[in-house]
């Protein structure tokens, strides 16, 4: 550094403070992006006061290791104790099904029988070719928590939960997309993709086999709007 | 500003109140702005802000006074430093699918604007990080000197000396850049 300090706070001559005021001119026009806000407000819907939630703080291969021990304290744990999270959702879709696959509902084109808060499943084998391949009933935290399982061409599958309640708590890190006006929540968990957002306040999630990339997920569950 | 978790109920100061989240809202230019500066990236300064919303709606927080931007400013500038000292071993949690396009990518209302901004924003990322940080928390955040100093923890007189040559090293930097486009409006 070669200046001294009385030359650099010489006063500015009028050409520097013109490019200046033209500095705070053009950052004045700069705004935050609409997504960033969207995003802002889905982590403030998404977000309560610590000491009520609750976490299961899994990850990896210990997670996969106890998976059936977590869904065991998933499902026992009242409600009381706090709000269930979409980690503990998403769990659900890595079950086993037990209950049929729902048959197409002919009331209602590009949908399945089953159905939970009023939200019915998508049908997807004529336009993605998955077709739904069983189904199961959970509690978590009180709340009724439907999956129906999907399976592909060569047979990965995939699950997708509905949980009757409002906004879930997150995992931190997970990432927003949004999709036309939905944000759609993504983060990993035991390697597999997850993807969870809102229909009409609603928690869905949606996770399958690791293979299968969120970016797919994200067209599936973006399918429906 | 108190944060910590520890900070027993019986220490609660009268004057202390709880960060109103609804407010939070009012201040997400500023802080993309600042961010920006501070990244000297877009992109990166989405991903900044988010993170700064997060960690302050994780739990309630504790002000001792009505500054609530200058609280954001201190947690943002402090997840910045924790994202540059994990960057290289931390994995991110879900890399956004490559199909996927942001929403409102510019964050610019003018195509012309959103490129001097661009501009101005690089000048600023580049500036020695004392510099820098003087003049996002004055220049972008539109502190005062004194919250600047609060801020940043160096004396007004300080803050002062590195503001005058932060300014005077962007306006050098206006002056030469390369596309012209800083001096459309002056002809």
């Amino acid at each position: 550094m070669t200046h001294t300090p009385m030359s650099d706070m010489t006063p500015l001559t009028p050409e520097e403070e013109a490019r200046l005021d033209r500095m705070r001119a053009a950052l004045g026009e700069v705004s935050a992006p609409a997504g960033l806000r969207a995003r802002i407000d889905a982590e403030r819907a998404h977000t309560r006061p610590a000491r009520t939630r609750r976490r299961l703080a899994l990850g990896g291969g210990l997670a996969t290791a106890c998976a059936a021990i977590v869904v065991a304290l998933v499902l026992v744990l009242p409600a009381g104790s706090g709000g269930p999270t979409v980690v503990e959702a998403a769990t659900l879709t890595q079950l086993p099904a037990t209950m049929p696959a729902p048959h197409s509902d002919p009331d209602h084109p590009g949908r399945l029988q089953e159905s939970n808060g009023g939200l019915r499943y998508p049908y997807w084998e004529d336009r993605f070719h998955w077709r739904p391949a069983g189904a199961r009933e959970d509690r978590l935290g009180g709340h009724r928590a439907t999956t129906v399982y999907y399976e592909g061409h060569h047979g990965e599958r995939l699950g997708y939960t509905i949980v009757d309640s409002g906004p879930l708590d997150l995992p931190p890190g997970a990432r927003a997309v949004r999709r036309g006006a939905t944000t759609f929540w993504v983060f990993r968990r035991a390697d597999a993709p997850v993807v969870a957002w809102l229909r009409h306040g609603h928690q869905c999630v949606l996770s399958g086999d690791a293979t299968i990339p969120a970016g797919q997920l994200i067209a599936l569950a973006g399918s429906e709007y | 500003v108190h944060t910590s978790p520890a900070y027993a109920p019986q220490e609660v100061p009268d004057y202390a109140r709880t960060l109103d989240p609804a407010r939070l809202g009012d201040h997400v230019d500023r802080l993309y702005r600042a961010a920006w500066a501070l990244c000297g990236s877009r992109e990166d300064a989405e991903d900044l802000v988010q993170e700064t919303y997060a960690r302050v709606l994780a739990k309630p927080r504790l002000l001792r006074n009505d500054d609530d931007l200058g609280y954001l400013l201190r947690v943002l500038r402090n997840t910045f430093a924790s994202q540059l000292r994990t960057a290289s071993r931390r994995p991110r949690t879900a890399p956004l699918p490559e199909d996927v396009d942001p929403v409102d990518p510019s964050g610019a209302t003018r195509p012309a604007e959103a490129l001097e901004a661009a501009e101005v924003f690089a000048l600023i990322h580049a500036l020695p990080p004392d510099f820098r940080d003087a003049l996002v928390a004055v220049d972008v955040a539109g502190l005062s000197y004194r919250e600047a100093s609060k801020l940043l923890g160096a004396k007004e007189a300080t803050i002062t000396s590195r503001l005058h040559r932060a300014r005077r090293q962007v306006a050098a930097g206006m002056e030469s850049a390369p596309t012209g486009v800083l001096e459309r409006k002056a002809r």
